[in-house]
This record gives C-alpha cells, sequence and structure tokens, in this order.
C-alpha cells in the first residue's frame, strides 16, 4: 500500500501535472509540432528527390544519394543534431542569429529524408514495370511517365510507412534539447524534464509523455485508416453489386471518382 | 460482350494507317542475340500477324517499331521514312500499342486513363479529351465504364479500353502483344472483334498473336519467327495449309 502510494505521488501527482500544464500547452506544444511538422515537410520533399535519384540510371545522381542514405540513416540521431546543431552554430549564428531551431529542423529533416527516401524508393520500385511501359508507349518521356504513373502508384501503397515515419519524427523532435533551448524554445519533453528535475517528481513529465501520445496515438489510427482504405480502396469506390450484370458500377454509383480525374 | 463494327463509319475518319518496314534489325541483350536480322514489310491499312515459339523474338521486335528498345543495327521505316533519328516520343504518339497485360493505370479511373495522353501530350483542353475519350470508348463498347477504376473491370474489359487509349491518340499504326494471352477463353473474342473491326477500318497492324484463327481470318500476311529471324511469311492460307520449312511444320503441329 505505501509502495502504491508513493508510485501514485511520483508519478500521477495531479498537483505537480496542474503546475506543469500550461508551459506544456502554451510552449511545448506549439514547439513540439512545429518541429516535428516543419522537418517533415521539408524531410518528404528531400526524400522524394532522394528517392528519385536513387532509382536514376545516370551514377552521378545514384551515388550521392546512396551515400546521403547511408550517413543519415546510419548514424545516431542524437549524433547527427549534435554535429549539425554545434558544429554548424557559427554558421547560423551569423544567418539567424541564437536560435537553435533552424539547425535542429535541419538535422530533423536530414534523418527524417533518409528513411522517408527509401520509403519511397521501396513505392516506386515495387510499380509494375509496365506502368512505366505503357506510359512511354503512349508518348510520354521518361520523367513525365515516372511523375504521371509511377511516382503516384508508388507513393500510395507507401503511405502506411511514411505515417509511421511521421510518428517517429514526433518523437525523434525532443532531441534538440541537446542544443540547448531558451525558456520560450523549450519542447513538450524539455518542459516535462525540466518540472521533473525541479520537483523531483515525474508527473510533469508524464504528462509531456500523455500529450506525445495525443500526437501519435491519433496517426496510428490515420496509419491504420489509410492501409484499410488502399486495401480495399479499388473496390469501395466501384464494388461488384448484385444487380449488375457487368460486375461494376454506374457512374453515378462512384461519387469520389470524378475528384480523381487527371488534371 | 459487344462488339464495335456499327461504329465504323463514324469511326473511320480517325483511322489513317500507313506502312511499316523493318530493315535488317539486330538487337542482343549482352551475350543473347534475339533478333538476328528482321525484314518486316506491313503496307499500309493492312494487318500482319507475327506468329512463333516463345523468346523467338516477337515481343522484341514490336518494341523495335515504337523505339521502346533501339536496335543495335538496322532501320525502322513508317510511311516509307526511316525514324531511327525521329524524337522518340513523338513517334511513339503515331504508333499505338497493346500490352499482354493491358498495363491499365490502375490509380486512375477508365476515362483518365484515356484523357492523360490527350491532355498531357496532345494538348487538348479537359472537355475535348473527355469527348474524344467517351467517342473511343463507346467504339470499343465501354463508354458506361468511364468513371470506374480497372480494377473492376474484368481482363477483356480492360483489354478493350487499353486499346480505347491507345486509339485515342489517333496512331496511324497499332501494335498488339499478344494482347489475348492473359484473357480468360471466354474474353478472347470480345477483343479479337474489336481488333478485327479496326483492322477492317483501315488502320495498319502488326500483331503478335498465338491466335491462329485470327491470323487466318483477319491478317493478310502472316510471319513466323524463330530465334530471331522471320523464317517463313506469305498469306495466310499458303502459310498454315503448305508450310514450307520443317520449323513452322512442327510449330503449327503442336498449337493448332
Amino acid at each position: 500500500m505505501d509502495i502504491l502510494t508513493t508510485l501514485r505521488e511520483t508519478f500521477f501527482d495531479l498537483d505537480a501535472m496542474r503546475a506543469a500544464l500550461p508551459d506544456l500547452l502554451r510552449v511545448g506544444l506549439p514547439n513540439t509540432l512545429l518541429l516535428a511538422l516543419t522537418s517533415a515537410v521539408i524531410g518528404t520533399v528531400l526524400g522524394m528527390l532522394l528517392a528519385v535519384c536513387g532509382l536514376s540510371h545516370r551514377r552521378w545522381l545514384r551515388w550521392p544519394a546512396r551515400v546521403f542514405t547511408d550517413i543519415f540513416r546510419g548514424l545516431p540521431a542524437a549524433v547527427t543534431i549534435l554535429l549539425i546543431g554545434v558544429g554548424l552554430s557559427p554558421v547560423g549564428l551569423q544567418v539567424w542569429g541564437p536560435n537553435p531551431y533552424p539547425l535542429g529542423i535541419l538535422a530533423l529533416s536530414l534523418i527524417a529524408s533518409a528513411y522517408i527516401g527509401e520509403i519511397f524508393r521501396s513505392g516506386i520500385q515495387s510499380v509494375d514495370d509496365g506502368q512505366l511501359e505503357a506510359a512511354r508507349a503512349l508518348g510520354f518521356s521518361r520523367p513525365s511517365g515516372m511523375g504521371l504513373v509511377v511516382i503516384p502508384q508508388g507513393v500510395r501503397r507507401v503511405l502506411p510507412a511514411l505515417v509511421n515515419q511521421f510518428i517517429a519524427l514526433v518523437k525523434e523532435s525532443s532531441l534538440v534539447y541537446f542544443l540547448g533551448l531558451l525558456a520560450s524554445q523549450r519542447d513538450l519533453f524539455r518542459i516535462g524534464q525540466d518540472a521533473a528535475a525541479n520537483s523531483g517528481n515525474q508527473s510533469a513529465l508524464v504528462l509531456a509523455g500523455l500529450f506525445y501520445l495525443l500526437i501519435t496515438v491519433p496517426l496510428t489510427h490515420v496509419v491504420n485508416a489509410v492501409d484499410r482504405r488502399l486495401r480495399d480502396g479499388r473496390r469501395a469506390d466501384g464494388a461488384a453489386r448484385p444487380d449488375d450484370p457487368d460486375g461494376g458500377v454506374r457512374p453515378s454509383d462512384a461519387p469520389l471518382a470524378p475528384a480523381q480525374e487527371a488534371r | 460482350m459487344t462488339t464495335t463494327s456499327q461504329s465504323g463509319t463514324e469511326a473511320s475518319a480517325a483511322v489513317g494507317g500507313v506502312a511499316v518496314s523493318t530493315r535488317d534489325v539486330h538487337l542482343a541483350f549482352g551475350s543473347n542475340q534475339v533478333l538476328r536480322g528482321v525484314d518486316l514489310d506491313v503496307p499500309a491499312a493492312t494487318t500482319a500477324c507475327v506468329i512463333g515459339p516463345s523468346g523467338s523474338g516477337k515481343s522484341t521486335l514490336l518494341r523495335i517499331v515504337n523505339r521502346l528498345l533501339e536496335p543495335d543495327r538496322g532501320d525502322v521505316l513508317l510511311d516509307g521514312r526511316s525514324v531511327l533519328n525521329d524524337n522518340p516520343d513523338a513517334l511513339r504518339q503515331r504508333v499505338g500499342m497493346v500490352f499482354q497485360h493491358f498495363n491499365l493505370f490502375p490509380h486512375k479511373t477508365v476515362r483518365a486513363n484515356v484523357t492523360l495522353g490527350l491532355t498531357r501530350l496532345r494538348g487538348l483542353s479537359k472537355d475535348d479529351a473527355a469527348e474524344r475519350a467517351e467517342h473511343h470508348l463507346e467504339r470499343v463498347g465501354l463508354a458506361h465504364k468511364a468513371d470506374v477504376r480497372p480494377g473492376n473491370l474484368s481482363g477483356g474489359q480492360q483489354q478493350r479500353v487499353a486499346i480505347a487509349r491507345a486509339l485515342a491518340m489517333e496512331p496511324e499504326v497499332m501494335l498488339f502483344d499478344e494482347a489475348t494471352s492473359a484473357l480468360d477463353p471466354e474474353l478472347v473474342k470480345g477483343v479479337l472483334a474489336t481488333m478485327a473491326d479496326l483492322a477492317s477500318e483501315g488502320m495498319t497492324m502488326l500483331v503478335v498473336t498465338h491466335e491462329m484463327g485470327f491470323a487466318r481470318s483477319v491478317a493478310q500476311q502472316v510471319l513466323f519467327m524463330d530465334h530471331g529471324r522471320v523464317v517463313e511469311s506469305g498469306e495466310p492460307d499458303r502459310v498454315f495449309e503448305t508450310p514450307g520449312t520443317d520449323r513452322l511444320r512442327r510449330f503449327l503441329s503442336q498449337v493448332l
């Protein structure tokens, strides 16, 4: 009973949580979201670039992409963040002043792009060769065929894996605390940890953890929903109906279809 | 299964086949000599069927004609003019191709499959492209499937959409690469009927096929290929009734 009380007070002290809540909500949450979102966007763009270069027939495009991927996928995230955030900080200081965020975001983006590039690459590679051949037979150049036909299909197939990567990014964003954050720059983790260190009570950190779950758990459900939709999406917009001898749908039965029309 | 003979008069305006020839075409993949000097002449508005065992180079020959593969040696002529120095993308807009496995774009509707090349390559407006797609889907009897994804169509329907997609580009030549080989037997007829209609409308067609009945009734010329060469060619009746080589006799005894 005694131990249980101690545990409850250590991890679930409501007063300690209440004290940390305003900072977590007003400072930590926006900062974590800012870090994760911007590096997700940059990482996705860079990742697509890496995937396309990695699949290129030109060795001078393929090679740098492979080396880049090996490095940033192979290094521990903490090492990358420190090397870039601290190592480049003299440059950063001149460009945007003593703010660790740009370099933190850069480091997170580079790490994410290495993983996302591999995800895109595997998706694009899984598309049947006949698709590009058919596009080229119509008169499309190889790049247009890739862009209009192959890549859109490849990306669809790896959307679940992509969302998983975004989840990892939300968690990894906590590592920017290595770079030293001003009070207003602290993310969820740092605020929770500071409060825990000051009070000797872990409850604020538990609350910070709950905030992370609040972001990541819905994302996992997005993964599942996307996965489900992709799995039976092809049925869902044109399921065979018993009253249709052709086994398809009439135009009026497919409200989603026109939106998918080529632009 | 709908056939499209009734639409012939309206559609014939779009069909204007030109002659196709190859001269001494060679191609090797590494040490594997796939084509060893192929000469071919398909006069304008006629159909030539290419038959032969698998691995004989039939599909490779088709891909040389629209330069999905470049020959190591030899020439390809459209309408009497060499096309090997043309822009390959522009050439492929003049040569339609239909594949064994249809290769429709599964993430796009049937209509979008047909309009993609029209809007992006031919510069048609979205409405004009949709109208032309409608016309060509009507021709293959599938206009009512325009809003459906290819995955919801039978193989035969998919292949007819693929034919419509190629025809919408208004090609001067059509290449068919075993267009019915992947189809269930009961679906073959509809696709062959569509192809026969197209031939009768004056398209120049080069057809790689295992359908000897089609070769016999539709083609003006049958070419038998083996080991990268045209071993024997001629009018279908002659080729099928009085094969001049042992190799063709053996092949025919296996497939007929």
